[in-house]
This record gives C-alpha cells, sequence and structure tokens, in this order.
C-alpha cells in the first residue's frame, strides 16, 4: 500500500475515535475520477456527486465575482446530519456526521483542523 | 409564512450583535419570486423590492445543485442552512427559512435548528472570520436568526 492510502486509512481511523457514534460515512478521492480511495461506509454515488457539486461551486463562485472555494463546505440536513466536504489540492473528503451524537463544537473546532492538516500533508 | 419588517430588523440587528465587524453582509429573498425582502450592507437596511441581484441567482443555482445531488444520493434534504468557507478567510451561510413549527428545542441537545416544511425564503449572510469565530457563528448567531423569525 503505499504512503497516501496508509496515511488516508489513518485520518479516516481518527475520525472513527474523534467523532465516535457521531461518525456516519466518510471517503477519501481525486478529484479528477471520483473514485473513492479509501473510506468508512463508503458512498461512491454521494461521492460521484458531491465532486460535481464541488466543481459548480468553484466554476459558479468565479462567475459571481466571489473569492474561490476555501478549504471546506459543509451543508445541514433535514434529519440534522451534516454532510462536510473538505479539499485539499486535487484530493477531496467527504464526511457525513450525526450531530445528535457529537457537538458541532468538536467538529469544527478539533476534527475539521485535523483533517484539514492531515489531508494536506498526505497529498503535498 | 410572510417575514415582516420587525421580524428583519431583529434578524439583522441579532447578527450586528453577535457577529461584530465579523458581519458583511445579508440579504433575504423570497425563494418563488427570487425577488430580495431585504438586504444589508454596512451603511444600513435598504430594502430592494422586485430586485433579483446576480448573488441571488447564484444562491438559487448552488441550491438546487445541492438538492439534487442529496436526492441522487438518497439522502434527506436541505436542512437548516449550508455554509462555504471561501480563501478570503470569508464564510457564506445560506439559511432555509421554512414555515411551522420547529420540530426540536433551541437548547440542550439540538440538532436541528429551524422549521420544517418547504423553503419559503432563503437568507444569505457573509462573515468574516478573522473578526469573528465560527462558534459565535454556529452556536449564537444562526440560532438566534431562527429564533427571531418566530
Amino acid at each position: 500500500m503505499s504512503k497516501m492510502l496508509q496515511s488516508f486509512n489513518t485520518i479516516i481511523e481518527e475520525l472513527k475515535s474523534d467523532l465516535g457514534d457521531g461518525f456516519v460515512a466518510s471517503d477519501i478521492w481525486q478529484s479528477k475520477d471520483a473514485h473513492s480511495l479509501a473510506g468508512y461506509n463508503s458512498q461512491p454515488k454521494a461521492v460521484a456527486l458531491f465532486n460535481e457539486v464541488t466543481r459548480t461551486l468553484n466554476k459558479t463562485l468565479a462567475g459571481a465575482d466571489y473569492p474561490s472555494l476555501g478549504d471546506y463546505y459543509m451543508v445541514h440536513l433535514d434529519n440534522g446530519l451534516v454532510v462536510v466536504i473538505i479539499t485539499s489540492g486535487d484530493y477531496q473528503q467527504g464526511m457525513l456526521v450525526d450531530l445528535s451524537k457529537t457537538t458541532m463544537g468538536i467538529l469544527m473546532s478539533v476534527v475539521l483542523p485535523k483533517v484539514l492538516k492531515n489531508l494536506q500533508e498526505a497529498t503535498s | 409564512m410572510r417575514i415582516t419588517v420587525e421580524q428583519i430588523r431583529k434578524v439583522i440587528n441579532g447578527l450586528k450583535d453577535d457577529l461584530g465587524e465579523g458581519f458583511v453582509d445579508t440579504d433575504i429573498w423570497d425563494t418563488s419570486s427570487n425577488k430580495s425582502v431585504a438586504f444589508h450592507h454596512n451603511q444600513g437596511v435598504v430594502p430592494q423590492y422586485g430586485f433579483v441581484p446576480k448573488h441571488i441567482k447564484l444562491f438559487r443555482e448552488i441550491s438546487k445543485v445541492l438538492n439534487n445531488a442529496l436526492k441522487e444520493s438518497h439522502y434527506p434534504p436541505l436542512g437548516d442552512f449550508y455554509l462555504i468557507q471561501l480563501n478570503n478567510n470569508q464564510l457564506i451561510v445560506v439559511l432555509n427559512i421554512k414555515p411551522g413549527q420547529s420540530n426540536h428545542k433551541l437548547s440542550g441537545n439540538k440538532h436541528t435548528l429551524g422549521y420544517s416544511g418547504t423553503v419559503v425564503h432563503q437568507q444569505f449572510i457573509l462573515v468574516d472570520l478573522s473578526k469573528t469565530t465560527i462558534g459565535a457563528l454556529l452556536s449564537i448567531a444562526i440560532p438566534n436568526v431562527f429564533k427571531n423569525y418566530k
């Protein structure tokens, strides 16, 4: 297994311990082909579709004269779960998190900065 | 659901109080007509009746793409909000304002803040994260916005 894939698997394992029961699913993929390279409760269709959402966001923000997409976007779902998509160069990571089993504080202040750092290091 | 001028004032004053200089801009629009109900920049509240600004078209498009992706992925539809971090350390928040009663309390182990039902208004908020915190936004400002619409 390549060093990069090992790092991706470590990121997923750390998410399990940091989010506990709040961790529902995650995938890491390369934007050019949108195939999951590492995952937990992997969601191949969601990977392909959110890869398109990221592409559309980049295109529409540029078209509306906004700054480009930063490191992440987050979507709150009707059942209280949240989808977080993190971008790092040509790679993306999606996470599905249950906020009834963890807190927004843990997600935004502990997990997100850690995943961002580890994903950037793994893909640099 | 009809948003009143009093609710708009409370929402905008609440954002100023909760986010301070981190509050950059907001716009509230009707999702059926895409017409702006109220727009705020740091000069004050300026109603823009009948006007469809470029950013409303942008967020209408993004909301549509997100809803399609969620539906195709067999996920639930959009909940109370989505947010997009920009590479200048600003954050776009789009709130979905729905009629009906809240399913969940605003305190305790909450995970849904707003109303249930169809989205009738959306609100865009631009936040400068160099002048406020993500915690103030997610734990104080956004719950207060939903509270002020009730």
